[in-house]
């Protein structure tokens, strides 16, 4: 079963078209989603828990239609970075009333993440913003939820707090039924973390693949400008260029044998990606 | 619907303490009044903003946002706050008519009649106005709506307050058309409340 079907999904705004877009995250694995500010994941997660309404397409969570379900929340867990908990509840309180929300609220699984977060009995106002990420998280991990939405969750956090939340990550995907969306600015934590890896640009999905063959498939290459120019059609996506020669984003099929070519990582492809869209 | 009641009823305890408070002193003080004054009607009047003030406590800290994820429709939590509404107004009016019942026993003046009156005037401006407040700010948010808010208060209690405290020459509400504010105000409730999460439910949330 796969955890997220999107299909032909579509949001027009006066200014911005998401879509037509196709999405598919299987079961058991993390979905890193990339993208610049405006390239739409956050109106993708605001599409996916219906909260806005689309133009037009379907998307399926944990196999049922998504549309007006309110029942498939119950196995979701969600960090949006636009959300928050209300200021002038401490957590404790938070945790009470939540529990009358969820018929699997575990309790004592959220009081263990509290702790394990370190998150403090202060108001939620008064929480540090990584606290504050950290007790969304907590909440959104105690129902035993299947699959996680985490829109920019590790946005704005320290080195050492986004770390505890990618372990959380890698922990929660140790069961196979268990699923991750993720989106995030920080590419370097999207491929410590995931599986799978979706760049989105201007509301469109420039690319949509595992991590692993994404990065067997290309490679950043240095070399002479003679070199580059001698290079095949269609192999360099994006190149920069230094007294020193050329550095670019190379496809790794149809290179040169001997080519000094080095792993790429997702930020590089990524821009490397944008370039070539733009000047197409 | 139990859990996002509890918060509600958290956050009116926290936010909404002193308002307690002073609404107490206020029903307190009608027992060394001769005659009700504007202020005896101010506990159902903060009664009555109390849904908004908690949906506008809502769209400030995200938690709009955040009930997106829970497994509540829209129109549970738009009925949450009608509940919290009609909960709040209950205690208060409960409270304010006990007082005005007593403090008129005690002086010797007492009046079902007028007693009854009282009773729509609150129905109508603690349940039926604000509820309108509530529905606009379901559909336009809290900040456009509290302007209408204030604007029905000044109104509705201009006119109230004048029929009570100054009744013109040979005027009589008559009783008939206290038990129709009354009803109607709960009619009028329970369609906004339909109204509101029609109108939630088509929401763009920012």
């Amino acid at each position: 079963m796969n955890a997220i079907e999107i299909r032909g999904i579509t949001k027009r705004y006066q200014n911005f078209t998401l879509g037509p877009l196709d999405l598919t995250l299987p079961e058991g694995c993390i979905m890193g989603l990339v993208g610049v500010n405006g390239a739409g994941k956050t109106t993708l997660f605001r599409l996916l828990l219906n909260m806005s309404e689309r133009d037009g397409g379907t998307v399926r969570l944990l196999g049922q239609d998504a549309e007006g379900n309110t029942a498939v929340k119950e196995e979701l867990g969600v960090v949006l970075e636009s959300a928050g908990f209300p200021a002038l509840l401490t957590p404790r309180e938070i945790g009470s009333f939540l529990k009358g929300c969820y018929s699997r609220w575990d309790e004592k699984r959220y009081e263990e993440l509290l702790a394990r977060f370190n998150v403090g009995r202060e108001e939620y106002s008064a929480l540090s913003r990584g606290m504050k990420m950290k007790l969304l998280l907590a909440a959104a991990l105690s129902h035993s939820p299947k699959l996680l939405l985490l829109d920019e969750a590790t946005s704005g956090l320290d080195p050492v707090a986004r770390q505890d939340i990618l372990d959380i990550l890698m922990e929660f995907t140790r069961d196979e039924h268990h699923s991750v969306l993720f989106s995030s600015h920080i590419a370097d934590d999207l491929e410590k973390v995931c599986d799978y890896v979706t760049f989105l640009h201007g509301g469109k999905v420039l690319l949509s693949e595992e991590k692993d063959a994404l990065l067997e498939e290309y490679g950043v290459l240095n070399c002479r400008e003679e070199e580059f120019a001698a290079l095949p059609r269609g192999t360099a996506v994006a190149a920069q260029r230094s007294p020193y020669g050329v550095t670019a984003v190379v496809r790794l099929k149809g290179l040169p044998q001997g080519a000094n070519v080095q792993r790429v990582g997702l930020e590089d492809l990524f821009r490397a990606l944008v370039k070539e869209e733009e000047r197409s | 619907m139990k859990g996002l009641l509890k918060k509600d009823l958290l956050l009116a305890v926290k936010t909404y303490k002193i308002v307690f408070f002073v609404s107490i002193v206020l029903l307190a003080v009608r027992f060394f009044a001769e005659e009700v004054s504007v202020t005896f009607f101010l506990p159902v009047m903060f009664a009555g903003m109390l849904p908004t003030s908690l949906l506008a406590l809502d769209e400030r800290d995200g938690w709009d946002r955040t009930a997106e994820m829970l497994p509540v429709t829209r129109a549970r939590r738009v009925g949450v706050k009608f509940l919290v509404g009609l909960l709040c107004w209950a205690v208060t009016t409960a409270l304010s008519l006990a007082a005005e019942a007593g403090a008129s026993l005690v002086q010797g003046n007492f009046d079902g009649e007028r007693l009854l009156m009282t009773a729509a005037l609150f129905a109508v401006a603690g349940l039926a106005f604000p509820a309108v407040t509530l529905t606009f700010a379901f559909r336009f948010g809290t900040e456009k709506a509290r302007y209408l808010y204030l604007l029905l208060m000044a109104a509705v209690f201009a006119a109230g307050a004048a029929l009570i405290v100054l009744p013109p020459e040979g005027f009589s509400f008559p009783l008939w058309g206290s038990i129709i504010a009354l009803l109607g105000s709960f009619l009028v409730y329970g369609l906004l409340f339909l109204l509101s999460a029609a109108l939630y439910q088509k929401r763009e949330l920012a």
